[in-house]
């Protein structure tokens, strides 16, 4: 991949990244099948989960608690649309599922941006946290119950009848999905979270809108968070409360943690490190939850900067003296904008 | 000729507290002006109601024209103002040449966009190199802003400003935190990067003599967050008022 990465126009197009996930798609059945394709499978949507995560928390160093409330947003948007027209195209209800979370988004942000830092990430958490109360409350939202039979939804004339299958559509798009993040991660607004991340003031000083592009992370940031809810609900065919709850907002933030920030393909190690050590555990320990929780904290402990650090802290040691910046560890993406600029209202 | 900067009663409290009261100043299109004041003067909170990082408690900010004093600094920016800080602001995890990048790419008003790949952009990319040949900045074009050294962080700074060759530059204290001789190489390179901008007008705020003398043609000086004192380098330089105001400041504007 990296060689390929030094052709301009590999680079330049991402080609390099659709070229990887199609490697995996077709590699990956030949090593796995049944409940370990399966698992490979929600390690993909979750990987989309995680890059989505990285473009708000990562990229734009704004640190969001309620990640669920646009995951569950997609499940239950593709449960809906599904009970209303089953013959919809699975591809539609994708598209209509990141519509919506990207508007509601939008809509939020606008209004949650005012504040900074923690009175944000307390907001989303607020967020997410009314989204699954009402679906206790809303009769169309089933409760507890949820929605069910989510395998028949249509993709290309008919329903996904096997591991195999579902496991080729997830990749693809997955695939297509994360290299649109690429690409974006590549444009000048790409560039424009970063510099809003490094330092709002600067930023604004420059002439950038440094809200304009907070908000529009947060939108893209929930609209794919919402694609791989939806390819989840499709995968285990059910839609619950229990996508919108606190623990998938906390896992998707420790999966971005454990891969690193730092560079693109951080959290899409991360999200498959912490899928494959949860599935790994449950099949050994009974409360798996504990182990994998002791797991994921020593390596946030060991590893700050997360897997992505490694080649470069193993470098800095062969060199002894590790050379000025690189030593330096990538900022955590969280709370980086000054008070100030809200009272000021640029940010 | 016309001012392009107009200051009406600017005041700017802090929690009640005054840092700067009832300025007035007009600056002309293409002056060199320079603010000068003890430690704590408000200079600073001046440049700030000048650039938007704070609105002013009291009074209007006129640019070109335009009533601005409501305007988000990104606006006037957008306008045609850049600006440096005091201690220098950069984008640590940005290479040299990605924080001249973005000061060139809004400097010459384009949107930032989804669609539009951070790798075109020829032409800006070409002024980028040009303004590090100026700076001397070529070598760390790589660097990580982070790991600059403290006369680095601050030219690039300014070439940052200066890349997006805006109508009025705001410098505030270009050398400071520098030993005498970084200072003096300092002040060399800026004027070498203005060369041949004489339309460019420059507020600058300065402790250091040496550059205003060399800068500015115009000083203005500060106590108190009131303008106290008008006039040539020279005339401000050898007044009573500033020698006064500046004993017991440790010399620092000889
Ligand atoms: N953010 C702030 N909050 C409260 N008070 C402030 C703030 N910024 C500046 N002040 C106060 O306002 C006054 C003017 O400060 P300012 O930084 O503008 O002075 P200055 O002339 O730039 O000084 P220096 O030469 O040290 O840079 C000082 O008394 C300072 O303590
Ligand atoms: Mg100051």
């Amino acid at each position: 991949m990296t060689v390929l990465e030094r052709l301009p126009l590999v680079s330049r197009s991402g080609l390099h990244v659709l070229i990887g996930f199609a490697a995996v798609a077709m590699v990956m059945p030949l090593l796995f099948s049944g409940s370990q394709l399966f698992t490979w499978t929600t390690a993909l949507a979750w990987v989309l989960f995680a890059t989505a995560t990285s473009v708000l928390f990562g990229w734009t160093g704004l640190l969001s608690f309620g990640q669920a409330a646009f995951f569950g947003m997609g499940a239950y948007t593709m449960a809906l649309l599904y009970e209303r027209d089953p013959e919809m195209s699975g591809f539609v209800m994708l598209v209509v599922a990141a519509l919506v979370a990207g508007v509601v988004a939008a809509l939020f942000a606008l209004f949650a941006l005012r504040t900074s830092g923690a009175e944000f990430a307390i907001l989303t958490l607020v967020l997410a946290q009314v989204l699954w109360l009402l679906t206790y409350r809303v009769d169309w939202l089933n409760g507890e119950e949820g929605f069910h039979g989510l395998f028949g939804v249509k993709i290309l004339g008919g329903p996904l009848t096997s591991d195999l299958q579902l496991w080729y559509y997830t990749t693809a798009v997955v695939g297509v999905c994360v290299w649109l993040l690429w690409l974006l991660s590549r444009s000048t607004a790409g560039q424009a979270m970063r510099a809003v991340r490094d330092d709002p003031w600067r930023a604004a000083a420059l002439g950038i809108r440094v809200r304009r592009v907070q908000v529009s992370a947060f939108a893209v940031s929930a609209a794919f968070s919402a694609v791989a809810g939806a390819l989840i609900a499709q995968g285990q065919g059910v839609v619950s409360p229990g996508m919108l709850t606190f623990a998938i907002s906390g896992e998707i933030l420790v999966a971005c943690l454990i891969g690193g920030t730092s560079k693109f393909i951080g959290p899409v190690i991360g999200a498959v490190v912490l899928i494959w050590s949860q599935t790994l555990m449950s099949n050994i320990f009974h409360e798996s939850n504990i182990f994998v929780g002791l797991l994921l904290l020593v390596i946030v402990i060991a590893l700050p900067g997360g897997f992505v650090s490694l080649p470069g802290r193993l470098a800095g040691r062969r060199r002894r003296r590790p050379a000025k910046g690189e030593s330096a560890p990538p900022p955590s993406g969280a709370a980086t904008a000054s008070d100030d600029l809200v009272e000021e209202g640029v940010r | 000729m016309s001012p392009i900067v107009v200051l009406e009663g600017v005041g700017k409290s802090y929690g009640g507290v005054p840092a700067v009261t009832d300025v007035n100043l007009e600056v002309a299109e293409g002056e060199r002006l320079a603010i000068i004041g003890p430690n704590g003067a408000g200079k600073s909170t001046l440049f700030g109601t000048i650039a938007g990082e704070h609105r002013p408690t009291t009074g209007r900010v006129t640019f070109d024209g335009r009533d601005v004093t409501r305007h988000r600094s990104s606006s006037r920016a957008m306008a045609g103002m850049s600006r440096t800080f005091q201690v220098a602001r950069l984008f640590p995890t940005m290479s040299v040449r990605d924080n001249l990048f973005m000061a060139a790419l809004t400097g010459q008003r384009r949107g930032i966009k989804f669609w539009d790949m951070f790798s075109g952009h020829r032409e800006v990319h070409e002024r980028v190199d040009r303004a590090m040949e100026d700076s001397s900045l070529t070598e760390l074009a790589d660097a990580q802003a982070s790991a600059l050294a403290q006369g680095a962080r601050k030219t690039l700074e300014m070439a940052m400003a200066i890349v997006q060759e805006p109508r009025i530059l705001l410098l505030d204290e270009p050398t400071a935190g520098m030993g005498y001789e970084d200072a003096r190489a300092a002040t060399t390179q800026l004027k070498r990067m203005l060369d041949g901008r004489r339309d460019m007008t420059i507020i600058l705020t300065a402790h250091d003599m040496d550059v205003i003398h060399s800068l500015a043609e115009r000083v203005v000086l500060m106590a108190n967050g009131q303008v106290v004192l008008e006039g040539t380098p020279r005339e401000v330089a050898e007044h009573e008022t500033t020698k006064a105001l500046y004993l017991g400041h440790g010399g620092g504007a000889a």
